[in-house]
């Protein structure tokens, strides 16, 4: 099967001089839930902001449905939706204007837009706060905002930083139902997060990045293996191989 | 300690102004002062003809006291707290006396000034037209005691824990001072003091009603930010300045016109920068300037200054700050990073952006071109034809090509 999402040979940063990410490779497929994982500072927003278009390689590629940015901006940024990590609205607009505003921006066909828009305001328990203004909404109600507008399009592929902080246990609940629906259906998810238990219980396959380098990466059987322990779990394998299992060294 | 506190607060007002001098200076180069020099000009024209032809009916209760109550009764209180004070300064919250002290210090005698230059102004209509006038020491004397206490109870409203409690007592003083200088206008002084003290009382009374904070942090820090985003904005007109959030309003009566917006892709940009527009400061500002352009119009016109000519230099004065408040919506979503993640062709971005300016300032225009209409009825047919045919071409030919060639190149930069 064709990836959704493919990153070849991937290095990059802020300076040529000091790349933060060292020829990195990966691909996800339709259908897939990836997790990225890492420690704070390990490249894991870099390797998004890179995928985004944000920030341009220095060696290496990187193609969403066969296409580069350079190639086909277009069907590139249309190919997936973003929810960052601190929550990025527009605080003159409501909910609402947000859902109208990306309907709009991802070219959703209007009778599509109005079911799917009434669809996740009632899913995500936001019909109260429709017509409240994002400066007003908590941050965990701003966080659900990012994700509704994500789901909204239904692009192929979901880029998601960090989406649970903020997060009430409701809504950790319905964007992970939400995550496994739009799966099934048949798009890709790239997931970054530090909540492991969750990643270990919802992702197909794992990215363990570590100062840059992907020390790690496939299902949790392979990255067991890569972490020298067969019975480990997500959490206790990448403790191992972020710390070598004495403290900082690193694993390959 | 105290003495620390108010080293901070001194610091912190230094600060402010070095942090402001470079974008006064750009400001000044803007040729922002000329313009003002020459609406004061005009206003001291137009103010000299008033009282060399006045008119035995002038209403000089109305206009005193449209004119002297916002002076009288705006208090501003500029405390240069921060958010992270909460949280550090509260301990010292017993000490912070003293820095309210050099606040109200600050606001108060610019205040006194203005009013002072106000009755400079009012003082002379109010002698001719008044039959039996009270002595002008003692109208502004009185006039100054009124506004000590509303600096007094607008600290006493900034400590109503309640926003609606709140909002309504200022709305109730507002509305009780104008009466007040009403009464000061119109009948004897004894009356008017004995009118001013049963205010008084109910003030005294209306304000033991709610709930009060000892000190209002969370209300004076968002004053504060109000008041410096106001600087921003205004200096954001002349000058490239790091903006500090927008202040949202949700207007409505205006915001109807971005829903009208027919739900398309091309439509993304504009639809965005129209409820930025409307919503941000921005369209109070320019809803604002363009009453007062209206009215200034209108009077100009009623005075037939300059044979029709004054008033269309007025409306070409308010037309081109317009058009520089509107061209401040580029300050806006700058650096917002779904202009990099929206799957929209980029040149859609500034084209959006101009034709919404564009939009803006020829409905501004079209306002103000109402009472200079008026000029018709006079028989001064060209004043206002040649302004108008004049600003409709720069409108609709110059100012995109400009506002777009001027976009391009901070994008360049």
């Amino acid at each position: 099967m064709e990836p959704v999402l493919r990153v070849d040979g991937l290095t990059g940063g802020y300076s040529p001089r000091r790349p933060v990410l060292h020829d990195i490779h990966f691909d996800i497929k339709p259908g897939e839930m990836v997790g990225l994982i890492g420690l704070n500072g390990a490249g894991k927003s870099t390797t998004i902001k890179h995928i985004l278009g944000l920030m341009k390689p220095l060696k290496g590629e990187i193609r969403i449905r066969g296409t580069t940015l350079e190639q086909d901006p277009q069907r590139y940024r249309s190919s997936f939706a973003y929810v960052p990590e601190s929550p990025v609205l527009f605080d003159e607009m409501t909910v609402q204007e947000h859902l109208r505003l990306t309907g709009m921006a991802y070219d959703v066909d209007a009778d599509r837009f109005e079911q799917r828009s009434e669809q996740l305001l009632e899913e995500f328990h936001m019909i109260p706060k429709r017509t409240a203004f994002s400066g007003h909404l908590s941050k965990g109600m701003k966080q659900k905002v990012m994700i509704m507008n994500a789901l909204l399009p239904e692009p192929p592929l979901y880029i998601i930083d960090e989406p649970f902080l903020g997060l009430d246990p409701l809504g950790i609940r319905s964007l992970l139902e939400r995550l496994v629906e739009v799966k099934n259906s048949g798009a890709a998810i790239l997931m970054s997060s530090h909540i492991l238990a969750t990643v270990e219980m919802y992702c197909d396959r794992f990215l363990v990045l570590h100062r840059g380098k992907m020390v790690a990466q496939g299902n949790l059987e392979q990255v067991r293996e890569q972490s020298g322990d067969r019975t480990a779990s997500l959490e206790e394998a990448f403790y191992r191989l972020v710390t070598g299992g004495d403290g900082d060294g690193r694993v390959t | 300690m105290g003495e620390s506190l108010k080293g901070l607060w001194q610091q912190r007002r230094a600060a402010f102004r070095k942090e402001v001098l470079p974008y006064l200076q750009d400001m000044i180069r803007s040729g922002f002062p000329g313009f003002l020099l020459l609406l004061i000009i005009l206003g001291m024209i137009g103010y000299g003809t008033l009282l060399r032809d006045f008119p035995a009916d002038f209403p000089y209760v109305v206009v005193g006291t449209i004119v002297l109550t916002p002076l009288v009764c705006y208090s501003p209180l500029r405390t240069w707290l921060h958010p992270a004070d909460v949280a550090f300064l509260m301990p010292r919250e017993h000490e912070m006396g003293t820095c309210l002290g050099a606040s109200w210090r600050h606001n108060l005698l610019p205040g006194f000034i203005g009013l002072g230059i106000m009755f400079a102004l009012f003082l002379p209509l109010y002698e001719r037209a008044a039959s039996n006038p009270h002595h002008w020491a003692l109208l502004v004397a009185f006039a100054a005691i009124v506004k000590g206490l509303n600096a007094a109870a607008s600290w006493r409203e900034r400590q109503i824990a309640w926003p609606g409690a709140r909002r309504t007592v200022r709305l109730l003083r507002w509305i009780l001072t104008f009466f007040l200088l009403a009464v000061l206008l119109s009948v004897a002084l004894w009356k008017t003091a004995l009118f001013g003290l049963l205010l008084v009382f109910l003030m005294l009374f209306v304000l033991r009603l709610p709930i009060r904070h000892s000190f209002p942090w969370e209300r004076l820090i968002a004053e504060e930010e109000r008041t410096r985003r106001r600087y921003y904005r205004f200096f954001g007109s002349f000058a490239d300045i790091p903006t500090l959030p927008a202040k949202v309003a949700r207007r409505p009566y205006l915001s109807w016109i971005a829903g009208r917006l027919q739900y398309a892709h091309n439509h993304t940009y504009k639809y965005l920068f129209i409820l930025t527009l409307l919503r941000t400061e921005l369209g109070g500002m320019l809803v604002r300037l363009t009453l007062l352009g209206m009215l200034v119009i209108y009077l100009t016109v009623r005075s037939t200054l300059l044979e029709g000519w004054g008033a269309a230099a007025v409306a070409i004065l308010f037309l081109a700050i317009i058009r520089v408040q509107a061209s401040a919506l580029r300050q806006s979503h700058r650096h917002s990073v779904w202009r990099n993640i929206y799957p929209l062709p980029d040149y859609q971005h500034n084209q959006s952006m101009t034709q919404v300016v564009a939009t803006t300032t020829l409905v501004c225009g079209l306002m103000l071109w109402l009472p200079l209409l008026l000029l018709l009825a006079q028989g001064l047919i060209w004043p206002p034809l040649i302004i108008i045919g004049l600003s409709l071409i720069y409108i609709l030919f110059r100012l995109p090509r400009q506002f777009l060639k001027k976009l391009a190149k901070e994008q360049d930069d």
